[in-house]
């Protein structure tokens, strides 16, 4: 009994970095998602809320900011997304307001083709209680862009979020209900559409164990200079993972997926890829005001990209270097903590980029960094 | 039973830094080329050299940080050769975990330095020079054979008195696009009964093959062959070795190495001209031959090594003597002779409860070389059999004195591991041995070790 309360006082610690940032998925090499560091399909984090709204009664009453550029096109280590908001425990109806999380999947088609991108993104969560844990999700935002004597360039985008957790059920579904652009800086005939994207998951725990499984269906259609292109992108992840309390301030997992990702751009090309991506990470509060997380991951048996190009037949081949190693720590100062990643400073300073050398370096001390405070 | 207790307490502290990594086996002087541990002090990397060392790491998890490694044709993007270096480590990791009486573990992404250098070594001279024709003549643009990639090791530990332990590793990739293939596979036995341990380690398959285009070529001159068939084909590799305790805290040990291998090049470097061909790499219709070529790698090493307590810490010393043959049936027969003998001494204390510091020094009080027809190695194994084993010729092998430093951050049940001083003064280039002790490169090939 004493043990068991003690495990249960150690996740509860636990749960302090599970506040976390888009630096605290990346070290735990959470990046699987078709949007990228949108949440964990089996980890406790406060960035699941962009991947099942229902997860905020879980986690609330925090501020969060992302340190990075206010570039709408990208989000990378070198150069990651500015970005923050707040959620707040309002008693029967948890609430939240997010701002500027804008991922690439749409917006890079948009930027090399010279239209206005979403920008300015604006996310609104709603959750609570009636039997069983609910969450919604807003997502808006419409720009434009008319320079004198230019083109006039817009954008509206319109997302939906719905999920619910139910004891050990947990389900999703975010609906993309509208990206278009209209016109381009080359062209106003220039345009963007989206189709209507869905994103569905489910997930079950079992013991230590979470069975999950999460289909995404993204598409555009898009005319540049008279010219249309139709792109639908398809990925599924199957997996399980086994999360293991090893003691009052550490856990450990081993996840191990089936990811199938096929791009059809209709009348072109066909890129299928396959994998069995195998994980294992760990996270431990080295004392009271360091944890440190770690995790490799690497495609294991399945591992192939097979490209169909209409008239020209198919070409396989395996994804080179999957193996990734990523790190990252948590700075606690009382109810502030600092998340950022470790291990991305290369041991030349002439590089601007990210660089993974295996270099720990104290004056690039962190990167990816982010802020959160617990109110 | 005071003096007891606290070599009891002392061992519990120094046990954590033995949960260690690449970074510590280098720091303390362990030069070998596959980074698999060694025989005379205790590391996780043992478990590389002897699968029955698994049962003295269980419930752990090791992280090395790093990337893809050093691309030995880095400017040449359809090339995928890498070799694992302190300036660009390769990102592997793994976990091994105790379940009663056995062991089991996965580890992923230990590819081997060897296998890497044996393949740069058997790429045809054509696609070498093929590659750097294509790319501006850079010279780091070398169309190689692909190397052993997205690798997995699993292992399985059993018994109690005498322990055993089993591995088996696997590794395969493909492009279509490149019309190139690579495919490993190799097992290791071991067993350790703790005042003796043997390994017996088998490659059961080793094979890379490739078809290059030979357009740039084709460009210079239209009668040249359109294409390049190259291969490399490992036979039966075998490692066999062992140590002995002779003495409390030290040990002998033996081990026996060898590989073969044939290496196939279908390009007709008689029948073309030579000024298009050396036009472009000096000297390379002599470089290659066409049809297969035999060759054959041996190392004998006999060595004897002894770890001292000194206070919180602990002395390492040790020497061997290692005879190491390569002979290559080529345009020539090309032959390597190494005969060394090192001596390292060593260090490791617990500076205080979170910092543990350690460093070596080792140097061959005996090191020649007997190399011949260098000229005839492709121009990418020439500068690494060069550095690894000296110019052509007879003479002693040069500049073998080599100090390394690593220290370890102890975070309760989490360890960090790296290197230090190799970061030069200047901080735009890359790893550089200059004496200097950096605080913004705190530690290089950086490594977390997390027991569980």
């Amino acid at each position: 009994m004493k043990k068991q309360l003690a495990v249960a006082a150690g996740l509860a610690l636990l749960s302090t970095s599970a506040f976390a940032t888009k630096a605290r998925l990346q070290a735990l090499g959470q990046g699987g998602t078709a949007k990228g560091l949108q949440g964990s399909f089996f980890l406790d984090d406060s960035r699941n809320v962009f991947l099942n709204p229902a997860s905020l009664n879980e986690m609330s009453n925090y501020v969060v900011t992302e340190w990075g550029t206010a570039n709408d096109a990208a989000d990378s280590d070198s150069a990651p997304h500015a970005e923050g908001g707040f959620f707040r425990d309002g008693g029967s109806i948890n609430y939240g307001l997010y701002l500027g999380n804008e991922y690439n999947f749409n917006n890079s088609v948009k930027t090399t083709n010279n239209m206005q991108e979403t920008d300015n993104n604006l996310d609104l969560f709603f959750a609570g209680n009636m039997g069983f844990d609910w969450g919604a999700r807003i997502s808006y935002s419409s720009s434009s862009n008319k320079p004198n004597g230019g083109i006039e360039v817009e954008n509206d985008t319109l997302g939906l979020g719905l999920g619910i957790n139910h004891g050990k059920v947990g389900a999703y579904a975010n609906l993309l209900l509208k990206d278009e652009s209209a016109g381009s800086s080359s062209s106003a005939d220039d345009k963007f559409e989206a189709d209507l994207g869905l994103n569905l998951g489910v997930s079950y725990d079992h013991k230590n164990m979470t069975f999950y499984a999460d289909y995404d269906k993204q598409g555009n259609e898009r005319t540049v200079s008279s010219a249309k292109t139709e792109v639908e992108t398809t990925q599924i992840n199957v997996g399980v993972a086994n999360k293991m309390a090893m003691n009052e301030t550490s856990m450990m997992f081993v996840d191990f997926r089936f990811n199938s990702t096929e791009t059809e751009t209709k009348g072109s090309n066909t890129v299928k890829t396959t994998a069995l991506p195998l994980t294992i990470g760990f996270e431990t509060q080295a004392n009271s005001w360091l944890a440190l997380r770690a995790s490799v991951s690497q495609n294991i048996i399945v591992n192939d990209t097979e490209t169909e190009t209409v008239g020209s037949g198919t070409t396989e081949q395996t994804q080179d270097n999957t193996t990734n190693i990523n790190a990252g720590a948590t700075l606690t100062f009382g109810k502030l903590t600092v998340d950022g990643v470790i291990g991305t400073t290369g041991q030349s300073r002439a590089a601007t980029t990210a660089s993974e050398s295996g270099v720990l370096a104290t004056d690039n001390l962190m990167t990816r960094v982010a802020v959160s405070y617990m109110f | 039973m005071k003096k007891i207790i606290a070599i009891s307490s002392l061992a519990a502290l120094m046990g954590m830094s033995a949960n260690a990594t690449i970074s510590r086996t280098k720091a303390l002087g362990n030069m070998e080329t596959d980074l698999e541990g060694n025989y005379w002090f205790d590391d996780s990397r043992d478990i590389f050299l002897n699968a029955a060392m698994i049962h003295q790491y269980a419930d752990q998890v090791v992280l090395e940080w790093g990337n893809s490694g050093q691309d030995l044709a880095s400017a040449n993007s359809n090339s995928e050769l890498s070799v694992n270096v302190d300036g660009s480590p390769k990102a592997q990791g793994g976990f091994l975990k105790k379940s009663g009486n056995y062991i089991y573990g996965i580890y992923l992404g230990n590819e081997s330095n060897t296998s890497s250098q044996l393949r740069a070594l058997s790429s045809s001279q054509a696609a070498i020079i093929e590659g750097i024709a294509a790319n501006s003549s850079n010279s780091n643009a070398a169309n190689l054979l692909d190397g052993s990639d997205n690798q997995i090791d699993l292992f399985f530990g059993w018994g109690s008195n005498i322990k055993y332990g089993a591995n088996f590793l696997y590794t395969k990739s493909d492009d279509d696009t490149n019309n190139s293939e690579d495919e490993a596979m190799a097992v290791r036995f071991g067993v350790d009964a703790g005042k003796w341990d043997a390994h017996l380690n088998l490659s059961l398959k080793s094979q890379a093959k490739e078809t290059v285009n030979l357009t740039a070529l084709n460009n210079v001159n239209a009668a040249m062959q359109d294409s390049v068939e190259h291969e490399f084909d490992g036979s039966l590799g075998l490692h066999v070795g062992g140590s002995y305790e002779v003495a409390e805290n030290a040990r002998v040990w033996a081990y026996y190495k060898t590989f073969k291998w044939d290496q196939k090049d279908n390009f007709d470097y008689a029948g073309v001209s030579g000024t298009i061909l050396d036009g472009v790499n000096s000297g390379s219709q002599s470089r290659g031959k066409q049809g297969t070529s035999e060759g054959e790698f041996t190392t004998i090493q006999l060595g004897y090594g002894k770890t001292m307590k000194a206070g919180n810490g602990t002395v390492f010393a040790s020497a061997f003597l290692e005879h190491k043959t390569i002979e290559l049936k080529g345009a020539a027969t090309i032959e390597v002779e190494n005969v060394i003998v090192p001596v390292t001494f060593g260090y490791e204390a617990k500076a205080t409860e979170w910092l543990t510091l350690r460093g070596s020094v080792v140097h061959n009080i005996y090191g020649e070389r007997d190399n011949k027809n260098f000229s005839n190695l492709n121009s990418v194994a020439l500068s690494l059999a060069q550095t690894a084993y000296g110019n052509e010729g007879e003479g002693s092998l040069e500049n073998s004195t080599n100090v390394n430093a690593g220290a370890t951050l102890t975070f309760g049940k989490l360890n960090i591991d790296g290197f230090i001083g190799t970061t030069a003064f200047s901080r735009t280039g890359s790893a550089g041995e200059q004496g200097v002790l950096s605080t913004d490169n705190l530690m290089t090939r950086v490594a977390m070790t997390y027991n569980f």
